[in-house]
């Protein structure tokens, strides 16, 4: 284990690109569970405020990021709105895996009649382009935080429920599952032990790096009005309450949307590494001086 | 010695892995003579295949080359430029792999890939390399040319798919070719069918064929000279049946007496106690040193040269002298 | 290369099991999930008369399975509902505006698999140089950017602030008249053409210019990195290493065969890029204006018009189940081990 974990930071630190992700994500999680806390103008940021004096100031030191038209410092209100990209970046991941492992473990499984079944109603639902079942469920469900979550991780726990299906598949037919057959191990621990860890590793791995794109989807759906309501400071909310005022005051919109670009970008970084590092023959080449002779 | 056509000298390759340095292949010296064929023997981790890999320019993008060369006549191939490297490659010197179906792209069929083969190489038209793919394909035993030719590697079983690679290889008529473990993914029978079949092609195409194998059984029947490896250094080589018959270096003793005889009524299989050494650090003195049972205090320090004890047959053990 | 007869009837009976599927779906969505379906049915200003009508029209009070066959029923006869934004069924509103968003997402789709694919070989042939870095940060950057946002920046920056573009709808419509334009197929940029009409062409590309290249951003950034590692991944296989052993040379290798390997499972990804680039347009078509599905959906969304907000889903899940069928046969056809 440590040398996995030693061998992963040497690699990181020949990469650039996975260096700058890491950090970009680190600094997502920090911020959005400590944003609460650091803000200097509160009121502002949870938009309870109206402060005409104060509309549609430009960046500046005092308000690095702007204000809004009701007078709101717009640095604020992002960097609370990094706490509700993390929660909504959890909570959809998350439902979606408690929705979906399940169903793709016991179709996986158990195999035969009861997996096809299992898979073929989930490629029902992966029918439907991403996003546009959460549209149809936000507009049927209601708009709010909690329908927006509840939404998006009813379109997603497919994807789950087939990878883990597909995994278990694969390592169900692996000889060191027969190994434990053999030697005695009752379906239980088998299952316990051996098949579930190989199998879940690659799917926990994919779910943390797709908390970027349920940040992205999110956002989607609040500036289609849909999603977060006002005042919450959503970034996507943000972005869409910018928009008629975009020609006067450009940084309503701008700043909320480029934090979510730098937090979704931390995630694709890390992401595109975790790929390559995930397989071991590509992990050789990370080594190599003269790349492909 | 004008019947010498590749020179190893001194060769020190060693792998780059996130773990580390892996110190492949120490001063390995060997040389090949044209039409001979000599078998490469050793447990995993020998550095076998990376010698063949060496020569057949196959070594994969995270090795180095720290030390030696492998002469070609008064070419060095290990320092040759892509382009210069391409003359050789496939024309002079080939290659067949072990798992016959992960060596063949699987989008193509057997056709495509044998003609771009023998065109690239021959400067051939496409209807010459197809005449000279089939040619070859009946060569080595296989009875529908035509039919395979338009097949797709997984439509073939390993057997087949085997000789394919065996006849692309050969198709070009190189000088030497180099074979890493072709039989081993296959079923016994198809062993022996192979088998068979190098003999006739060295026979036929007067072919240098160097067999890198951990099966002494098969290292037997198919070579004139055998060459035993053991953690990246040669330990001892020569005719193969003076090795087999009467071994020189510890390792091979106890290698020899590892295998299983089904006229003698043995309780227990034999092994050698211990285990290769770990490769991450460069070795002082003799690698074999620890599990020797006749090792001393000099072999534990200083690295035994490899010397030739009789004409044509060389150990590296401080038990003999020149 | 044919690809079989009993692979191509597999394949459509899959997909009309997939559309029978998506009705499924939206069937329970509509009329299952919901407390009080003909509400939403009825808008939000409905009177009780209109409520009570939407009532006997969704036939809610006799059993589910009923309710399914009229449901299904009314698709198959075209009766999707009445958009009561519009005044207009929601059918007919959807199939006037497909062609503005056909030709958008093709126009866009195409550039962003080119560009994106030929990124991602010449990222994967420099690999781990300076080359490479920028070209995958591009690409991730391209797939991290919500398309709202950049089509706002777009908007703002060269619509509004310089002026070099136009900022909504398809084409200038005085132009369309003093030059008698007329569409013919719904694709501006053919019909046009085919009138020999090019003020108009210029015109329309002047438009669609800007839409499309947003929209083409994230779907190029998936392609690049998806080639990239898809190329990465080929150029270490076995038979990669074998070729070049064999002596053919290494553009051979890299262009003809890696390539054709390398590609395979990019085409299978295609379909699903192909899904994000739809949602993509739906953002695309609200902030430029462009008078397709998405901007009907948009507005749908805003003011509740919930059977055009259903319909416009169904029409564009069928769509998108279209495409992944053609994508997998294209798949098939270059990997011969699909077509068992």
């Amino acid at each position: 284990m440590m040398s996995e974990v030693k061998a992963l930071f040497t690699l990181m630190r020949k990469n650039i690109v996975a260096m700058v992700g890491f950090i970009l994500v680190v600094a997502f999680f920090v911020i959005g569970i400590i944003s609460p806390y650091i803000l200097t103008r509160p009121e502002d940021a949870w938009g309870s405020t109206f402060n005409v004096s104060a509309r549609y100031l430009p960046p500046s030191w005092e308000h690095p990021f702007g204000t809004d038209e009701f007078g709101r410092d717009m640095f604020n209100r992002v960097i609370l709105g990094a706490r509700f990209s993390l929660i909504i970046a959890v909570g959809v991941v998350g439902l979606a895996l408690v929705l979906g492992v399940p169903i793709g473990l016991i179709a996986g499984y158990s195999g035969g009649r009861l997996g096809t079944i299992l898979m073929r109603l989930t490629d029902m639902f992966l029918a439907f382009p991403p996003l546009l079942l959460a549209i149809a469920l936000a507009a049927t469900l209601g708009r709010g935080l909690a329908n927006a979550i509840i939404a998006l991780a009813l379109s997603w726990w497919p994807w789950y429920a087939r990878l883990v299906y597909v995994q278990v598949n694969t390592v169900k037919n692996m000889p060191y599952v027969d190994a434990a057959r053999v030697l005695g191990l009752d379906s239980f621990t088998i299952m316990f032990r051996h098949v579930l860890p190989n199998a879940l590793t690659p799917v926990v791995i994919q779910a943390s790096l797709d908390m970027g794109s349920a940040v992205l989807e999110a956002a989607g759906l609040s500036f289609l009005g849909i999603g977060v309501q006002p005042p919450t400071p959503e970034w996507g909310l943000l972005v869409s309450e910018g928009w008629q005022s975009i020609n006067v005051a450009w940084w309503i919109s701008f700043f909320p949307g480029l934090a979510i670009v730098t937090t979704v970008l931390g995630f694709n970084l890390l992401a595109e590494f975790a790929r390559e590092f995930m397989d071991p023959r590509l992990r050789i080449t990370m080594m190599a001086k003269r790349w492909f002779k | 010695m004008k019947n010498t056509i590749l020179q190893v000298r001194d060769l020190s390759i060693v792998y780059d892995t996130p773990f580390g340095m892996t110190h492949a292949t120490a001063g390995v010296t060997f040389d090949v003579k044209r039409g001979e064929s000599i078998s490469l023997v050793g447990e995993s981790g020998s550095g076998k295949s990376t010698v063949g890999l060496a020569i057949a320019m196959a070594l994969p993008p995270n090795a180095r080359i720290v030390n030696g060369s492998i002469l070609y006549g008064d070419v060095d191939l290990l320092r040759l430029e892509e382009d210069e490297r391409r003359r050789y490659s496939g024309r002079e010197i080939s290659a067949v792999f072990q798992d016959p179906l992960a060596t063949l792209n699987p989008l193509f069929t057997i056709g495509e890939q044998m003609t771009d083969v023998l065109m690239s190489n021959l400067g051939l038209s496409k209807e010459e390399a197809f005449k000279r793919a089939k040619e070859f394909l009946k060569k080595v035993g296989l009875t529908d040319p035509e039919r395979i030719l338009r097949s797709f590697p997984h439509e073939l079983s390993g057997g087949m798919l085997q000789r394919v690679n065996i006849a692309i290889a050969t198709s070009t008529k190189p000088k030497i070719l180099v074979a890493d473990e072709p039989t081993t993914m296959l079923d016994v029978i198809s062993q022996a069918q192979i088998l068979e079949l190098f003999e006739e092609l060295k026979r036929d195409l007067d072919l240098a064929l160097l067999f890198i194998t951990h099966n002494l059984g098969v290292a037997s029947k198919i070579a004139d000279r055998i060459i035993v490896m053991y953690a990246g250094t040669i330990v001892e080589d020569g005719p193969v049946d003076d090795v087999l018959s009467k071994p020189l270096h510890p390792y091979t003793v106890g290698l020899l007496d590892c295998v299983p005889r089904i006229h003698v009524k043995e309780k227990r299989l034999k092994s050698i106690p211990g285990f290769p050494p770990d490769l991450s650090r460069p070795i002082n003195g003799c690698p074999f040193a620890d599990r020797c049972n006749e090792a001393s205090d000099v072999c534990r320090k200083t690295k035994p040269e490899l010397i030739e004890v009789v004409p044509g047959r060389r150990v590296a053990c401080f038990k003999y002298k020149r | 290369m044919p690809l079989g007869r009993e692979y191509l009837l597999k394949r459509l009976f899959h997909l009309i099991f997939v559309v029978f599927g998506v009705l499924i779906i939206t069937f329970i969505i509509t009329r299952v999930l919901p407390a009080r379906p003909e509400l939403l049915w009825a808008g939000p200003h409905a009177t009780i008369e209109q409520i009570e009508r939407a009532r006997k029209e969704l036939h809610l009070d006799e059993p589910i399975y009923v309710q399914l066959g009229y449901y299904l029923w009314g698709f198959i006869r075209g009766n999707w509902g009445v958009s009561w934004r519009t005044k207009t069924p929601v059918l007919n509103g959807l199939l006037s505006a497909l062609p503005a968003t056909l030709e958008l997402i093709i126009f866009a789709f195409s550039i962003a698999t080119v560009l994106g694919v030929l990124l991602g070989i010449v990222a994967a042939l420099r690999r781990n140089t300076m080359v490479d870095s920028v070209i995958q940060i591009f690409s991730v950057l391209g797939a991290s950017m919500p398309v709202f946002w950049l089509a706002l920046i777009m908007l703002y920056v060269f619509s509004n602030t310089l002026g070099w573009l136009p900022s909504s709808n398809r084409v200038d419509e005085t132009l369309v008249i003093s030059t008698g334009f007329h569409p013919i197929t719904g694709f501006y940029l053919i019909d046009s053409l085919m009138q020999g009409n090019f003020p108009v062409f210029i015109d329309v590309l002047r438009h669609m210019i800007l839409p499309a290249l947003v929209l083409s951003l994230y779907p190029m950034g998936l392609s690049a990195r998806m080639t990239r590692a898809m190329m990465v991944d080929v150029l270490h296989e076995p038979f990669i290493r074998s070729a070049l052993t064999w002596g053919i040379p290494k553009k051979l290798v890299v262009y003809k065969y890696a390539l054709k390997n390398a590609v395979a499972p990019v085409i299978a990804s295609l379909g699903l890029s192909f899904g994000y680039t739809i949602i993509g347009a739906f953002m695309v078509e609200l902030i430029f204006v462009w008078p397709g599905i998405g901007l009907y959906l948009a507005m749908s969304l805003l003011s509740f018009d919930y059977p055009a907000i259903m319909g416009a889903v169904i029409i564009v899940a069928l769509f998108y189940s279209v495409i992944n069928l053609i994508v997998d046969l294209i798949h098939a056809w270059i990997d011969p081990r699909l077509r068992l």
